[in-house]
């Protein structure tokens, strides 16, 4: 299977409410395998509802979502399988050791028990928290707690990954295995959808970057593409450009002068 | 990972699972996790620690529902019918079973948690959804077996086999209705509302069906004319709808051998509504729960409930407390009770209770379904008002609860902030509950108690309010000073409050003999007020000596 060329993704036309409230306002999207796919947005903008909505978290949208050609309102779980998952919020059973959880997960993929336990503890080594294995989780700092919710998502070596924020606790090292391990997972054929607020990450690892702004995409392309319809140096420059901030230098004067009144 | 006896026992009828369309290893996967971790609630900061605790109070809790349990079947020997003391058994049993339902397992129905670890994966919601349910039904059942234990029995002894074989299957039954009932509900809603007014109205309808089963539970009894001990019963036709009698009617049929036609009804919509309850479940709710349970996890829009300066809850708080620390206490306590929604699921049915509890004893006068003009006569003009003092009881327990919240992991605030006194905190904790509970409380029951008795109690209503306010005291200054919300809700367990309660009773009655007694002596009432407000002001001068050495600092 010739995973460059299917359309890993595609998204016809999404919109979703929140009550009133429209979140995603018509999003179109074609995402083929092997990208690193940085996708941004501020916040509120419809990052997580759109992941959300494609890891069948979230229903009640409208429009066309088709992960490897398979509408996913169908109802079939199928799809899930070749999924992984890091979620913005450590939402996990912290009160089960590393091991329970990860062979937990492991075997909801339909792995079984002795291979999920010594790839698990094989990878936790890897990451340099291999001697907390056994350990609950709830004892776990973030960055080691962030860890495991990356080596889940990984166990079962899927073909897409979700990436929301993966990097948060993770000390510097650590970013450096990990960036290494999603362009070695890309170069492999697996598509990579990366969330994140820190653009100088975004901005390095992205083979396309697509910006979502109040619930619709406006921007989408390579970095240099970006750069070219901006004419503006860094992601974070084209960024506020295109949600149109421009104040900031401003709004952090007042800030300033608000703390100082008595 | 251990395997639980209940997963066994679970494998035994697997193929049944299977046939639903649920992916029954995936479900024991699911269940056996959830066991795993239920047997671990602790608390974080106890890690290395013991962690048989939170599974031991679960054990003593069984245990004290098999005491009760005991002296439920011990009614199995008294002369009254059997259709009667089956009523009673069965009512009780619906009632623990329907609030332990809604305010310890409705977070396991509601837990959305679950969603984002399990639903990116390939688990589907049937299969999740019968994870849920028969995780609830492992407990409940556990808890109900320990209640009805007596009954079943002392139930064998006296009536023999066919009792306890009728008794097992009405249980089974009655557990999967309560169960399937419930969900349905939360169903129906979770449909209708979104956002975060769906988690309001969630919360008011856990608080109403709690104070509905607590009310209704009282009225059991009531369905029999019991004067003279002679008991004639008459059938009604609003005896259909309480639950307890569909159960109960089985017993008269296949004990007694009493077939009449509204016993063989009533045994019929025993069976007809469960069935019905189960289809509706089977057919509409498994199926769509879990989507509709996302809803939960949306935002909604910000609160209205703007703080506000000229309030009167910021008039009150200006009148009673003096210290400025001691203000923001009493600020964050009211705030933080009206919007901790657990906590107050757990104090308004408490709180409903109380004002409720002196009017079921007034209703017990009123016999044989009719109100004369006689009895009420002899209502007022007696010393019927001391009743007040069944509500007193009730209410300075409750106090304790305020240690608990949701949001206990905030506590950190109180070792990170510059406070020196540890008293002031406690002081406006003490104050803002209060404020926010304990009066309107008290001045709703005393409203009902001047309508029925007029104005010549009202210094006898004051009064009771100042013995309120030393039994408060008295129980503050023996039990732990805690922080307020400091601590999560598995660590206040039942059983622990039971010796408070207790001795709140005693104190009260002793209060209430005392104001009984010396309304006999000339001005009395007004020495009584006098004594009782001197002691309450020593009280509060002597209790309030707390250095943070004296805070009960674990969470366990």
């Amino acid at each position: 299977m010739n995973l460059q060329s299917e359309s890993v993704v595609s998204i016809k036309d999404l919109r979703m409410n929140y009550g009133e409230n429209q979140v995603l306002k018509g999003i179109n999207l074609e995402i083929q395998g092997g990208q690193i796919i940085g996708y941004i947005g501020p916040n509120g903008a419809g990052k997580s509802t759109t992941v959300k909505i494609l890891l069948g978290i979230l229903e009640g949208f409208r429009g066309e979502v088709k992960v490897f050609g398979e509408d996913i309102s169908s109802g079939s779980i199928e799809y899930k399988r070749r999924i992984g998952y890091v979620p913005e919020t450590a939402e996990m059973y912290d009160s089960l050791t590393a091991q329970e959880y990860l062979t937990f997960i492991g075997e909801i993929y339909g792995l079984n028990f002795e291979t999920v336990d010594r790839k698990a503890s094989r990878l936790m080594a890897l990451f340099g928290i291999g001697e907390v294995y056994t350990a609950r989780i709830s004892s776990f700092s973030k960055g080691m707690k962030q860890k495991v919710l990356i080596i889940a998502s990984l166990l079962h070596n899927p073909d897409i990954l979700f990436f929301d924020e993966p990097l948060s606790g993770l000390d510097a090292n650590s970013v450096m295995i990990f960036k290494e391990i999603i362009t070695e997972l890309a170069a492999q054929g697996k598509t990579i959808f990366y969330s994140s607020h820190i653009m100088e990450v975004v901005e390095k690892i992205s083979d396309r970057i697509i910006l979502i702004n109040g619930g619709q995409i406006v921007a989408d392309g390579t970095f240099s593409e970006l750069q070219e319809k901006c004419s503006e140096g860094s992601l974070e420059d084209i960024f506020n450009q295109l949600t149109g901030f421009k104040q900031y230098k401003e709004i952090a004067g007042e800030f300033i002068s608000v703390l100082q009144e008595g | 990972m251990k395997n639980f006896f209940i997963l066994r026992l679970l494998d035994k009828v697997s193929p049944i699972i299977n046939s639903f369309g649920i992916d029954y290893p995936m479900m024991r996967k699911i269940l056996q996790i959830k066991l795993v971790m239920d047997e671990r609630r602790v608390p974080t900061i106890m890690m290395n620690g013991n962690n048989s605790k939170a599974k031991n109070s679960f054990r003593s809790s069984l245990f004290l529902y098999a005491f009760i349990g005991l002296f439920i079947g011990v009614f199995l020997f008294t002369g009254f019918p059997l259709f009667l003391k089956m009523n009673i058994i069965i009512g009780m049993l619906i009632f623990m079973i329907m609030t332990t339902m809604i305010s310890d397992f409705s977070s396991v129905l509601l837990d959305v948690n679950d969603k984002n670890v399990l639903l990116p994966r390939p688990v589907d919601a049937k299969t999740l959804n019968a994870a849920k349910l028969i995780h609830i039904v492992i407990y409940l059942f556990s808890i109900t077996m320990a209640i009805s234990g007596g009954s079943l029995i002392l139930g064998l002894i006296r009536y023999g086999f066919w009792f306890l074989l009728v008794f097992l299957l009405e249980i089974a039954l009655i557990c999967g209705l309560v169960i399937l009932f419930t969900s349905l509900l939360y169903y129906a809603i979770l449909t209708v509302f979104s956002g975060e007014k769906l988690k309001d109205i969630i919360n008011y309808f856990q608080i109403a069906l709690t104070v509905f089963m607590t009310v209704a539970y009282q009225f059991i009894g009531r369905i029999f004319n019991v004067s003279n001990l002679n008991m004639k019963f008459t059938p009604h036709w609003w005896d259909f709808l309480l639950p307890s009698t569909w159960f109960s009617a089985p017993f008269s049929l296949l004990m007694e051998h009493t077939f009449s036609l509204y016993y063989i009804l009533l045994s019929l919509v025993g069976i007809i509504v469960p069935i019905i309850t189960f289809t509706l479940y089977v057919k509409v709710v498994a199926p769509r729960f879990e989507r509709n349970l996302q809803k939960l996890n949306s935002s909604g829009s910000s609160s209205k409930n703007q703080i506000k300066k000229t309030s009167l809850r910021q008039a009150a708080c200006n009148l009673i407390c003096f210290h400025p620390l001691e203000k923001v206490f009493f600020r964050f306590t009211v705030r933080m009770l009206s919007n901790e929604r657990k906590l107050k699921l757990k104090l308004y049915p408490q709180l409903a209770l109380a004002a409720i509890i002196p009017l079921i004893f007034f209703l017990s006068f009123f016999e044989n379904d009719k109100l004369s003009s006689e009895t009420f006569t002899q209502i007022t003009q007696g010393k019927y008002y001391l009743y007040m003092y069944f509500s007193i009881a009730f209410l300075p327990p409750l106090f304790s609860m305020i240690s608990t919240s949701e949001n206990y992991k905030g506590a950190w605030i109180y070792k990170a902030l510059p406070v020196e006194n540890p008293a002031m905190v406690l002081k406006g904790a003490f104050k803002g509950f209060l404020y926010k509970f304990i009066i309107p409380i008290y001045l709703f029951i005393s409203l009902v108690f001047l309508a029925i008795f007029g104005f010549k109690i009202v210094a006898d209503l004051a009064l009771i309010f100042i013995n309120m306010l030393i039994l408060m005291l008295i129980i503050f200054r023996f039990s732990n000073k805690e922080l307020p919300f400091y601590k999560d809700f598995q660590y206040t367990k039942n059983g622990n409050n039971v010796g408070i309660v207790l001795a709140s009773m005693g104190l009260c009655g002793l209060l209430a003999a005392i104001h009984y007694g010396i309304a006999f002596v000339s001005f009395g009432i007004a020495i009584n007020i006098g004594a009782s407000l001197v002691i309450t002001s020593i009280l509060w001068h002597s209790s309030f000596h707390i250095s943070w050495e004296d805070i009960a600092e674990d969470a366990q």
